[in-house]
């Protein structure tokens, strides 16, 4: 996962990311609590972020869906809202920052899945 | 990548900052097929990360905007703000083309400037002005070719607004956010970004080649003049021809710790310019018997490090102006004494926290601490934290001067007299030790709704927040000798053949002073100007 520095799990529901975000001006380390909405093994999985130093909030989605015996297709949908003042120059910022993040991912994880 | 392509040219430029573009502009101009040669990825140096301001004393936009301005009155000024530490042949040089420059770029560029009104860094001195810095009009980056454009840095410091809005606007608070969401999405640059996008557009316009990731390792000499430059792109290694001259631009030492503890008067100073910055035109002078000057000094800063934040890699240090001039905040050493007018210009506060203490045998103020009251936190920005926003885990807070103190490792029984006292000035409007608040400069940076000082304000509502300050710079001003016409001296004052420079790779002439906002670019600019012209001239 691109940017993925630790990962800190607090219960079954909730965890701690530490996650680096290049925003293009720079890059900077983010801290997120998460806590997963919903959860149907094994395809679905929705949770909440939250900003712990940031005026951030944000929600996603993943989703597998069998294909055949040995495709399976992958969703993942994430979206980050800043709050507060600034938060149309940061948004307009991790709009950015989170298309070519979330373009990496999806390369790791081809590669991955894909040798 | 951009491929070098022909490898033979008449001029070439090493760096990519004003001062190198203004050069290879004036270069071409004046006959010599030139490039420019940049070892970072990405293009612009530090002029591209900073406010892009331009300080030229006697413009003629300046003038037209009814700045009462002279030569004598500039050279008063700079012979006092430079303490007659730098040179003051190269003084005269600096005043009297600079704007000859400024004419020329914006005749000859797509370069917009517009004149920023604020007040030189010691407005209180002789033949001080308010009104000699010049700021960019917003640039559209568009415009570019797209390869070009996704290689000029944003600033991580500065808003994507004009110095300018800035002055009008006064605090963070009242900025325009929507406008700047709106610049970033449509591709528009300002400050050092609009500068070098447009100052890049004019060699565009002229065929100048500007080739990123060309890392020059040593320049070539033939029968004792400089004819070329030896350059790593690509995975190899090209011998680039210069017929006239190759034209230094390759910024300072303040990436390169080794030179840093070899020349600066302190030991650890944290850098604010681009990383690539690592005084790798300062080497290659020497190599060929460049004469160095006032390798002690930089253009000095005190600066905050938020953990976690990088540029390029490297971790990215914070300048910070408004924070130490708003009600509410003061800045303290470890023995919790105030010790200078927090307000004053970056550069002479960066000084003070140099001072050496040869009882202690250590820095005073290294580190200090800068510290608010919650009321201060309600009111004000503090970096990019708005008033609301949740608290960064590196900004300490306790509920007591005392409590902040013993976290911070600062004397907390003087750390409350020294709040005390500090208080009773925020009262009265006078700051009877330090005079923050008394000038122009300070009050810039205050707030101006407040009364009767725009820079005083008790701490006095708890909790109480703390950050540690350490000393920066925005870049080394320590190099090669360079004479009126930008031509690198040597060790005994002659001239080595093919050779100028400009910008942070030369001894500036401005020896420890900080006129004024945006000299550092200015100075690049000038003497990158007549680098351009003299590198062109018959004589080489």
């Amino acid at each position: 996962m691109p940017g993925f520095i630790s990962y800190q799990s607090i219960d079954e529901l909730n965890s701690e990311w530490k996650l680096k975000i290049d925003l293009g001006i720079l890059s900077r380390q983010v801290n997120f609590r998460a806590r997963i909405t919903e959860k149907r093994k094994p395809e679905f999985l929705s949770f909440e972020l939250k900003g712990l130093d940031e005026n951030v909030m944000g929600s996603g989605v993943l989703l597998l869906k069998k294909e055949s015996i040995t495709e399976t297709s992958v969703t993942f949908k994430i979206s980050l809202e800043a709050g507060g003042q600034s938060a149309p120059l940061v948004n307009s910022l991790v709009s950015s920052a989170l298309r070519s993040q979330i373009g990496e991912f999806e390369t790791q994880l081809r590669k991955i899945l894909i040798p | 990548m951009l491929e070098i392509g022909d490898s033979e040219f008449d001029v070439v430029v090493i760096g990519s900052g004003a001062g190198g573009l203004t050069s290879a502009i004036l270069a071409h101009d004046r006959g010599s097929k030139t490039v420019v040669l940049e070892k970072s990825r990405m293009l612009g140096g530090t002029t591209s990360i900073s406010a892009g301001v331009i300080w030229i004393p006697n413009n003629i936009h300046s003038l037209d905007a009814g700045v009462q301005d002279t030569r004598e009155a500039a050279l008063t000024y700079l012979r006092r703000i430079t303490m007659n530490t730098g040179d003051t042949g190269l003084l005269d040089t600096f005043i009297d083309e600079g704007p000859k420059m400024i004419d020329y770029i914006g005749t000859h560029t797509p370069v917009k400037f517009g004149v920023s009104m604020f007040p030189d860094y010691h407005p209180e001195f002789e033949g001080a002005r308010h009104g000699r810095s010049l700021d960019q009009e917003p640039f559209d980056g568009s415009i570019l070719p797209p390869d070009i454009f996704e290689r000029i840095r944003r600033s991580p410091f500065f808003p994507p607004i004009t110095m300018r809005e800035r002055d009008e606007w006064k605090s963070i608070l009242n900025f325009d956010f929507e406008l700047m969401a709106k610049r970033i999405e449509n591709k528009i640059f300002t400050m050092g970004s609009a500068l070098i996008g447009a100052l890049l557009k004019g060699c565009l316009d002229r065929n100048i080649r500007v080739i990123p990731e060309a890392h020059v390792t040593n320049l070539i000499t033939k029968d004792g003049k400089t004819i070329g430059a030896n350059v790593k792109h690509d995975d190899g290694y090209v011998a680039i021809t210069a017929d006239r001259a190759v034209i230094l631009a390759s910024g300072g030492f303040d990436w390169n710790d080794q030179m840093k503890k070899d020349f600066l008067r302190i030991p650890v100073v944290t850098p604010l310019g681009v990383p690539s910055n690592e005084g790798d035109g300062i080497t290659m002078g020497i190599e060929l018997g460049a004469g160095l000057g006032n390798m002690s000094e930089a253009w000095w800063s005190p600066v905050i490090k938020v953990p976690g934040e990088e540029l390029e890699g490297k971790p990215l240090a914070r300048p910070f102006n408004s924070e130490r001039a708003l009600p509410g905040s003061i800045m303290v050493n470890r023995a919790g004494k105030r010790f200078v007018n927090e307000a004053h210009n970056y550069n002479d506060v960066g000084k003070a926290l140099h001072t050496f203490d040869p009882v202690s045998f250590e820095y005073s103020n290294i580190p200090c601490f800068l510290i608010f009251d919650d009321n201060y936190r309600r009111h004000y920005n503090f970096l990019t934290i708005m008033p609301g926003d949740p608290l960064p885990n590196w900004i300490l807070r306790k509920n007591s001067l005392k409590e902040l103190a013993l976290e911070l490792g600062i004397n907390g029984d003087v750390l409350s007299d020294t709040v005390s006292i500090f208080n009773k000035y925020a009262e009265t409007g006078v700051d009877l030790e330090f005079h923050r608040g008394a000038s122009d400069y300070d009050r810039a940076y205050g707030d101006i709704a407040v009364s009767p000082n725009p820079c005083l304000g008790t701490l006095a509502v708890p909790p109480y927040y703390g950050v540690q300050v350490l000393p920066g710079t925005l870049g080394t001003k320590g190099g090669l000798k360079i004479n009126s016409e930008s031509r690198v001296l040597n060790i005994r004052g002659a001239l080595i053949a093919g050779l100028f420079a400009t910008g942070n790779v030369t001894a500036s002439p401005m020896g420890g002073g900080y006129p004024g906002a945006g000299v550092t670019i200015g100075q690049a600019m000038v003497f990158g100007y007549l680098a351009g012209i003299y590198s062109s001239s018959d004589k080489n």
